[in-house]
């Protein structure tokens, strides 16, 4: 009897607890909140480290840069900077002359001048802080010359001249001197300084000191000192579950008129969910206790858009992602370039898309999305699957065919390839899968070798793998390749891991690089596309879509192939719908 | 006996403090050991690649060598060295920054086992005593028992995300009964606030899902034994005086089979602190597990040699525990 | 599907772990940290050549552990090396377990894939050093137990052998106890299969296998029927193994028992 009750009181109140837990979330009258799933932590908020893209997506609602990207347009625009910045070539020198915006201002009402940009880039220089992945980025930058007749105006003195200086010289956050550095400590120091890479630096004190408050791992999870000219700030954070931000009740642009894409901010509040299991995401996402489910996988999506249409809507924009398979060009085996040309015809391309993509997805000839239609050399034809071509191709590589498989006459043991990938991974699983099916049915041998991501890296930098499969990120603005394709860029120096290239292709890579007026440059792309497509260092299996289905409450979802996908800040409450 | 535990605990710090070293030095090791700044996916502006990763090993004090010398063949390094500024560290009672995110071990620590330990430690709980009243309900019925043996084997067999994912499509699916959370923790639990009722319901499904798994573990040794004791002369003896069988079963067996339950019991201890990588990440919630697995894959070694330290320590103390509560049914054992 | 590779690889660690974790528990229960003694010489000639093997070049590794052997078999040929030192090894083994318990899996792993390419003997090895721990803490402590029963110290008295007092007297005692754990180390290899499966080590994808099936059910819920059937199989494989165990390992164990007074510690 006792026991009866005890059991009862127990379930009673589990359903009690459970009855009271909010299904809604609270809507402020200035605005919806927005709750979106993010498959892991960002791990730092911090405005120099930005270790990952959410922190990266979490950053640009809490600051600003100069410029910002647009992402159903694809252009750069305006963000702190008043209008884009003008491009002087003086000597061997590039000038960007600024202007920010004038109604710029931090939250205790001080304007956003050119001193502020001085003193970030001096963060963004010192040594001893986090900020190795951003240093990289602004070394082109050599001195800030402020205007003395207008605070607000300001040149970027920058080494030497590129096309990509105008878009990457405005893509650093803006910081606040008077949260980060109240005393004033890096002022007297100049940033030549700072950009010497000289140990002797660190050991002044005003630096030692700057050092020891900004590093302070506190000072990045509180609400007082994490805080931009970004329309929200930080209400909470609880690592590895939420990050919450909320509208600033004040915010500088809220006074700008007209309103630009850019300036808007609708969402009262901010809830990024980390949710790591795609299967508790969906089912959240269906007990509506989320709103936007970015880069779903492909599965789920599909089966969600065939079942649950009344309730989201579905997105699925052309990534600039593309997935390929990677060949060690220096592998004995695969040094000739009719070998390559034979793995490349050997992978079934339509029943890869069809498996992983689910009919979605794009496919490309080269490394350029066929989207930008300007650059992609549409007059190569898309490689189709094509056993008998392939065997042709081994037979003139030298390659004969014997019962236990290829096999050069002067070797002991028929060809072999090992293909690695990241473990854990359905999609690269499924592709090696058919890769190695297709490739068995003209008896060439493929082993599989899913492996740890730390140890793959470690792999492909060696150039210890036959063929790999990976996925590069592009993007619609830049068409530096060389940290790609580069020779200096194989092993440490870069991300050249099928060790791809010669003389010749250098000298392509760099002429493109330096190049601006369009008609050459499109012509200098289509020569790489080609050789490339010719080489064979890897072929682009497809371009990834951006999966993504939000709760049919929103509007203004603006969705795009860049990351994040989705305008968080444009997003507003949907007409209520009879 | 308190000269015989004062004794085995030190013993056990020391060997805590080994196995601390042994994985240090194991994770410094590795292919791919240290951390990089930059992915495969990600490239620094041409030329610039090699610099970047020097500063940032640089920050992050990994251009000293790992230890005062090497093996195979020998050769000395001295100080300083990575393994010696990690003990000075830990002499001092601190066991260093994350890699990631500057943040105190500690704290990482702290944080992950305030949502762990009332998971781990109820389900702990309540898996002992399943354990416990089943065995005795199963040792005098023997048909009873050979079906709880087969289910026993069944759940065991069950890995932990398919009962995680079986509890959750069905008691939190919109199109069946979606009588508890999904996912995650209420809103108002932060990382400094205290535990509270509200947290119940989130908890339900996650203790449910390790209570079940962890059972058989317990149940299965224990039922044997008391099966083994329960034809022993003792047993008759009593029976003949005319014990009842209730206290049969809980004042003559099973003070003789308490070494096998509470060795059993210590094995599942760590785990308390180690946290339960599948169900956290099945369930969302932050806790160790998550915590030591994301350390690893992203060659986070501050934070991976507390974590280790701490599951080693609790793990030898639990040993530590269950041989002196063996030894306090049964003096002759220690 | 799969069942030639749970045969091929999975009972046999189970098998080997059962083994290991059998024979270490019952060594360290048995002698514990002083029952058993070594000659100090040999000791100290087992550690130096330890050390020189460690700090030497690669190449000389043969012959330290050739020096190694000859020592001891010189040690114990001669009488005049006749002191003794204790072996902890319970210590030993119970760190070690420790050890292995406290590490993450992922470490570990890495650790011993850079050692050495997978192969299926390596795998099995890999998941029998993983599993043995909790067989052989089960051991050890009914070991323990059993030791002190009068019917042992008898024997003990009676100038029994270790080996035979093990054999006869005290591991069909604790069989029962034993017999229904051992099947679980059949799960635990394929659980901790299905996680390597998750790295990527071990079990190639292209290889039909009831761990990859499970470890595959976590990315798609949806094939429920795939789990369920491998699931039963398991089941159905574990409920053999423990009926293909003998119920009791000799006919001694009858005699023994009925003649072992229990402890007796409570109040009739």
């Amino acid at each position: 009897m006792f026991r009866s009750a005890v059991i009862g009181g127990l379930l009673g109140g589990i359903l009690g607890f459970t009855a009271c837990s909010p299904s809604a979330p609270p809507q402020s009258a200035s605005g919806p909140t927005v709750r979106v799933c993010w498959p892991r932590d960002p791990e730092s908020l911090n405005p120099v480290t930005l270790p990952n893209a959410y922190a990266v997506q979490a950053n640009n609602l809490l600051y600003q840069s100069l410029l910002t990207v647009d992402g159903p347009t694809r252009r750069h625009v305006p963000w702190l900077a008043a209008v884009l910045p003008v491009v002087e070539r003086r000597d061997s020198l590039t000038y960007l002359h600024y202007r920010l915006h004038p109604q710029a201002a931090w939250d205790n009402g001080q304007p956003i001048q050119a001193q502020d940009v001085v003193f970030t880039l001096k963060v963004l220089n010192c040594p001893g802080l986090p900020n190795e992945g951003l240093r990289s980025l602004v070394s082109f930058i050599r001195a800030v010359q402020v205007d003395p007749a207008d605070p607000r105006r300001f040149t970027l003195v920058c080494r030497g001249y590129a096309p990509e200086y105008r878009d990457n010289s405005g893509e650093f956050p803006i910081l606040p001197e008077y949260l980060i550095d109240p005393q004033a400590r890096l002022r007297p120091v100049p940033l030549q300084l700072l950009r010497q890479d000289d140990s002797l630096v660190s050991r002044l004190a005003p630096i030692r000191a700057f050092q020891e408050e900004f590093n302070q791992a506190s000072r990045w999870r509180d609400p007082r000192t994490l805080r931009g000219s970004g329309p929200y700030q930080l209400a909470s954070w609880q690592s590895g579950q939420q990050l919450t931000l909320e509208r600033k009740p004040r915010w500088w642009a809220d006074s700008v008129l007209p309103r630009k894409p850019a300036l808007a901010a609708n969402p009262a509040r901010i809830e990024f969910h980390v949710v790591p299991n795609p299967a508790t995401a969906l089912l959240a996402l269906r007990r509506g206790e989320l709103d936007v489910y970015p880069h779903m996988p492909g599965p789920d999506f599909a089966r969600l858009r065939a079942n649950d249409s009344t309730k989201f809507r579905f997105y699925s924009p052309a990534s600039y992602r593309v997935t390929v398979l990677e060949m060690n060009v220096q592998h004995p085996a695969l040094r000739d370039v009719r070998t390559r040309q034979a793995v490349a015809l050997l992978v079934d391309y339509k029943q890869l898309l069809r498996a992983t993509q689910y009919g979605q997805g794009q496919r490309s000839t080269g490394l350029i999305s066929p989207r930008e239609k300007w650059a992609y050399h549409d007059s190569l034809p898309l490689r189709a699957y094509s056993p008998p071509r392939a065997t042709a191709l081994l037979r003139q590589a030298g390659w004969q065919q014997t019962p236990a498989g290829w096999r050069r006459p002067e070797q002991a043991t028929p060809l072999s390839l090992r293909l690695f990938y990241s473990a854990g991974d359905r999609t690269f699983e499924t592709i090696a899968l058919l890769f190695q099916q297709s490739a068995r049915a003209v008896g060439l041998s493929v082993t599989l070798h899913p492996t740890e991501s730390g140890q793959l890296s470690e792999i492909r930098r060696n150039g210890e793998f036959d063929l790999n499969l990976r996925t590069l990120y592009g993007n619609p603005f830049a068409y530096d390749l060389r940290p790609l394709l580069h020779t200096s860029s194989i092993g440490r120096g870069g991300a050249n891991r099928s060790r791809f290239g010669n003389a010749a292709s250098d000298h392509l890579l760099e002429t493109l690089y330096t190049t601006e007026d369009s008609v050459t440059k499109k012509r200098l792309l289509q020569r790489l596309q080609t050789l490339l497509y010719q080489q064979v260092p890897f072929t682009p299996l497809f371009f990834e879509p951006n999966r993504l289905a939000v709760s049919r409450r929103f509007d203004q979802v603006r969705p795009s192939g860049l990351e994040p996908g989705y305008d968080l800040p444009a997003f507003s409450l949907a007409p209520a719908q009879p | 006996m308190v000269r015989a535990l004062l004794v085995r605990t030190a013993r056990a710090l020391s060997t805590a403090w080994l196995i601390a070293s042994a994985i240090f030095l194991l994770s410094r090791s590795l292919p791919g050991s240290g951390p990089r700044l930059l992915t495969d996916e990600q490239a620094s502006p041409f030329g610039q690649q090699a610099t970047t990763e020097a500063r940032y090993q640089q920050r992050l004090g990994l251009q000293t060598p790992p230890f005062y010398f090497r093996l195979l063949p020998w050769r000395w390094h001295g100080t300083p060295n990575q393994y010696h500024s990690w003990l000075t560290e830990l002499a001092q009672g601190n066991l260093g920054t994350s890699f990631r995110d500057d943040m105190a071990v500690t704290t990482h620590l702290r944080q992950a086992l305030r949502l762990t330990l009332p998971l781990t430690v109820s389900a702990l709980l309540l898996s002992a005593g399943a354990a416990l009243l089943l065995a005795q309900w199963a040792v005098h019925r023997p048909r009873w028992y050979h079906w709880l043996l087969v289910a026993g084997y069944f759940l065991d067999s069950l890995p932990l995300f398919v009962v995680g994912m079986t509890l959750l499509l069905v008691l939190a699916n919109p199109d069946f009964w979606p009588l508890f959370p999904a996912y995650g923790l209420p809103a108002a639990a932060s990382p400094a606030g205290t535990l509270s009722w509200e947290m119940v319901p989130y908890l339900v499904l996650p203790v449910a899902a390790l209570t079940l798994t962890s059972v058989p573990a317990l149940f299965l040794p224990l039922a044997a034994a008391l099966r083994e004791q329960a034809p022993q002369l003792y047993v008759t003896a009593a029976r003949a005086k005319g014990a009842s069988r209730h206290r049969i079963s809980w004042h003559h067996l099973l003070p003789n089979v308490m070494p096998v339950f509470l060795t059993r019991l210590a094995d599942l201890v760590p785990g308390v602190v180690a946290g339960a990588l599948v169900v956290e990440v099945v369930f969302a919630l932050p806790g160790m597990g998550r915590l030591l697995a994301e350390a690893v894959a992203a060659r986070d070694v501050p934070i991976l040699v507390g974590g280790v330290l701490l599951v080693a320590c609790v793990r030898l103390l639990a040993w530590l525990l269950a041989d002196f509560t063996s030894a306090l049914v049964d003096p002759r054992l220690l | 599907m799969g069942a030639r590779r749970l045969l091929l690889v999975s009972v046999p660690a189970a098998l080997l772990a059962s083994i290991v974790g059998v024979l270490l528990g019952t060594a360290a229960g048995y002698w514990g940290d002083t029952g058993l003694r070594l000659r100090q010489a040999a000791v100290i000639a087992l550690l130096t050549c330890f050390t020189g093997l460690l700090v030497s070049e690669p190449t000389a590794v043969g012959w330290w552990l050739l020096t190694a052997a000859l020592a001891t078999v010189v040690i114990y040929s001669l009488n005049c090396f006749a002191a003794t030192v204790a072996v902890p090894l319970d210590w030993l083994v119970q760190s070690t377990m420790a050890w292995l318990g406290a590490v993450p899996r992922l470490v570990l792993v890495l650790a011993l894939t850079a050692l050495h390419a997978p192969t299926d003997w390596w795998l099995t090895g890999m998941l029998a050093l993983l599993c043995w721990t909790n067989t052989a803490r089960l051991t050890r402590t009914l070991v323990q137990q059993l030791c002190h029963r009068p019917y042992v110290e008898a024997g003990r008295t009676a100038g029994l052998s270790s080996a035979r007092l093990l054999w006869h007297h005290i591991l069909p005692n604790a069989w029962p106890s034993l017999r229904t754990s051992l099947p679980l180390n059949l799960n635990t290899c394929l659980a901790l299969q299905t996680t390597l499966a998750f790295l990527g080590i071990g079990l190639a994808p292209d290889q039909a296998d009831w761990g990859a099936t499970l470890a595959n059910a976590r990315l798609e819920p949806s094939a429920w029927w795939l789990v369920v059937s491998a699931l039963l199989a398991l089941t159905l494989t574990v409920v053999a193994l423990y009926l293909l165990l003998p119920p009791s390992l000799t006919k001694l164990t009858v005699s023994s028992r009925l003649t072992s007074p229990p402890t007796l510690r409570h109040k009739y």
